[in-house]
């Protein structure tokens, strides 16, 4: 029991570890596609809201099989870490592109024709003046998209990286009691992300009482 | 006018209080069969609370409202037979959005009193052609100007054959230019000897129809009596103060 | 890419009525399961009140795949034992309905209070106000939000195959281990889920603008 219990925990470690990662390579993605809609007019949007489109409208699961098996058939095999990471990060990228680009358009218009009015540069405009107005509705939403990622690294499993989920499927091959491992890994999971849930929603009414979310601008 | 001597609503020493606030206090009113009553008073003063009250909406922290009858409280069928005897017409009309003019005035016989939906459609057809809409049986709320909404809304009330008709403000939210047509109906209600509780700023629409016209203020009632009285010699400060601010913005209406 | 699914179309087709199947019997249990929820989560009864904030938590802020997981393999400990078909509608049910759950409290809390009013105001009973009243507004405020998790749920149906369940993803992976096509087989398969995703969307935005051009 106990070393099963110590395994479940290493499991636990890749599953932050690897929520973490790609939580980081979706912002950056994220941030950049969203600042390159916003920036670049039509013809970057044309290009771009395709691609967002298909990664939104098509299964994390398939995407993670396509960066893994795909990888392999160009011949550049990825490992599995590796591979979850990418393929997680193209998907938190889409999801938290529209977060971001849904929170910069929040912002009301005159803000940006103020700033330009006073010569501002547009990107400086962008970052200086519209961001930090759309923070509050970002912060919330992506913290909450986070979650969302803690519990898409169980998919993982299918590439057979050793994150939780798979490694309750090693104790279950060899113990033969599904039951009880998988209740136990539904409660670590529930121990990372309910915090996180509750965390959320703190923020959320913090930034609502301070005047700052959508519905106040 | 045609009022018997016999009370329909009586209302004996309701206390109402929010919290710690009071907004009620140990209102007393008996309203005969037939007679029209309209409440003035000021923002806040409880006008509608105490019409809430008449109809069970808000229960009451003491006192007691007695309906035909029936003793307002309780729960269950008991609530439903009084709410059914008492219509109530709102401030913002509470039409339900999703459902025609005719659905929204069926909806209380089919499923309150029990009616075919043949029979409910006749009566829904007859009140609608009573407010001037038969042409607007088939449309949604949202297509219906602010007077026709509160026309459907008082026939959705009349649907019930109700005892005693509640009026919350009704032209309060409409554009000048609509509140004479739902005065209109509300005359015609009157003349046809309906029992009727109305609170409104409409001076002369007060003057016209009320046998009796209630001052309220700070959830008492500080004056009452007929409106040529009222009106032209108000016996309080209070009242006295609150009319002449009144009258400024009132005659624009009626004068039209 | 296009001979290769030409030249498979019976099991693509078969596979998209599973998904289909698995997707749609989500979305209709799940909703029973979530009004039921949501008006439990707004009762007055606390102990329905905690009992529904405990499964909505839970399946909130777990994998749907363990969730998924625990139904196939689990429960066979105790003698419960579903086909892959039956196991993934069942724990996709159960995922959908604690989200459902939330949409329909947004929705149900986003009728507004002269609403109730006007309905008790003529009498009518409680059931008969949540029928008649609440719930077709209701619906009409959370309509986007449950086209939202409709393709959400479509798309995440796809784990079935994690468990055996022939639907869309799983016709793909077996073709795979076929013809060794990988690339073309997930672009395509990919597609796929693109075009219900947005055939879902435009669908409902079309319903959207009639309902609003019906009461506006
Ligand atoms: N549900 C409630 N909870 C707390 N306070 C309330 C509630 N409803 C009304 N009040 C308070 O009771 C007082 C009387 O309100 P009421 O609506 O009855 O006044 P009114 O005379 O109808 O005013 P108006 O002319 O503005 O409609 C007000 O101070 C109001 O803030
Ligand atoms: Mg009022």
């Amino acid at each position: 029991m106990g070393l099963e219990i110590a395994y479940l925990l290493r499991g636990t470690q890749v599953t932050i570890e690897l929520s973490l990662l790609a939580f980081a390579g979706g912002g950056v993605l994220g941030f950049t596609v969203a600042l390159l809609r916003v920036l670049g007019g039509s013809d970057v949007t044309l290009v771009v809201k395709p691609l967002v489109d298909v990664v939104r409208g098509s299964p994390l699961l398939v995407q993670l099989l396509a960066v893994y098996l795909g990888s392999s058939v160009l011949g550049f095999s990825l490992n599995p870490l590796t591979a979850a990471f990418v393929g997680l990060s193209i998907n938190a990228g889409a999801y938290l592109s529209e977060i971001i680009r849904g929170a910069l358009t929040s912002v009301p218009k005159g803000q940006t024709e103020a700033g330009l009015a006073i010569g501002l540069s547009r990107m400086y405009v962008v970052w200086g003046i519209v961001l930090p107005q759309a923070f509050p509705v970002i912060v919330p939403a992506a913290m909450g998209f986070f979650i969302s990622l803690v519990k898409d690294t169980s998919l993982a499993y299918v590439l057979g990286l050793l994150e939780l989920t798979r490694a309750a499927k090693d104790i279950v091959d060899r113990t033969l009691d599904p039951f009880h491992t998988y209740v136990i890994v539904m409660l670590i999971y529930f121990a990372l992300c309910y915090p996180l849930s509750v965390l959320v929603r703190v923020v959320d009414r913090q930034l609502q009482h301070k005047g700052l979310a959508r519905e106040r601008l | 006018m045609a009022a018997s001597s016999e009370p329909i609503v009586s209302a004996e020493q309701v206390t109402k209080d929010f919290g710690s606030l009071r907004v009620l206090d140990a209102v007393t009113l008996r309203v005969l069969r037939g007679e029209r009553v309209v409440i003035i008073g000021p923002s806040g003063s409880g006008k509608s609370t105490f019409l809430r009250c008449i109809n069970g909406l808000e229960p009451v922290t003491s006192g007691r409202v007695v309906v035909d009858g029936l003793e307002v409280g309780g729960t269950g069928v008991q609530l439903s037979r009084v709410r059914s005897a008492v219509g109530m017409v709102f401030q913002l009309f509470n039409l339900f959005p999703h459902k025609t003019a005719l659905q929204n005035i069926m909806l209380g016989p089919v499923k309150v009193l029990g009616l075919s939906r043949d029979e409910a459609k006749r009566r829904a057809l007859r009140l609608l052609e009573r407010v001037g809409l038969s042409d607007k049986a088939d449309e949604y709320p949202g297509r219906l100007s602010g007077g026709q909404q509160q026309r459907v809304a008082i026939a959705r009330a009349l649907a019930m054959s109700p005892k005693v008709m509640l009026f919350d403000e009704p032209t309060s939210a409409l554009d000048p230019e609509l509140v004479g047509e739902v005065l209109e109906v509300m005359r015609q209600l009157a003349s046809e000897g309906m029992t009727m509780i109305v609170v409104s700023h409409e001076m002369a629409f007060a003057a016209d129809i009320a046998d009796r016209v209630i001052v309220m203020d700070k959830g008492v009632i500080v004056e009452e009596g007929p409106p040529q009285t009222i009106f032209t010699n108000p016996q309080t400060v209070r009242t006295r103060v609150f009319l002449t601010r009144l009258l400024g913005r009132s005659g624009k209406h009626e004068a039209e | 890419m296009i001979e290769l699914v030409i030249a498979h179309i019976g099991e693509f087709f078969s596979g998209f009525k599973i998904t289909l199947v698995i997707a749609l019997g989500a979305m209709l249990g799940g909703s029973l399961l979530g009004v039921l929820t949501a008006i439990f989560r707004l009762s007055r009864v606390g102990p329905l009140r905690m009992l529904s904030l405990s499964y909505i938590e839970l399946i909130r802020n777990t994998p749907g795949l363990v969730q998924l997981l625990l139904v196939y393999l689990g429960l066979p400990e105790f003698g419960i034992r579903f086909s892959p078909l039956g196991a993934t509608i069942l724990a996709l049910t159960i995922n959908n309905g604690a989200y459902l759950a939330e949409i329909f409290r947004a929705g149900l809390q986003s009728v507004p209070k002269g609403q109730l009013e006007a309905a008790a105001a003529i009498g009518l009973p409680r059931t008969a106000t949540l029928i008649e009243v609440v719930l077709p507004q209701a619906l009409l405020a959370i309509y986007p939000s449950l086209t939202n998790q409709f393709i959400q749920t479509v798309l995440f149906s796809s784990i079935g195959a994690l468990i055996g369940t022939v639907e869309l993803t799983q016709v793909a992976l077996i073709l795979n281990t076929q013809t060794y096509r990988t690339i073309e087989i997930l672009a395509a398969l990919s597609l796929m889920y693109v075009g219900i995703s947005a055939v879902i969307a435009s669908a409902s935005h079309r319903l959207g603008v009639r309902l609003e051009r019906r009461y506006h």
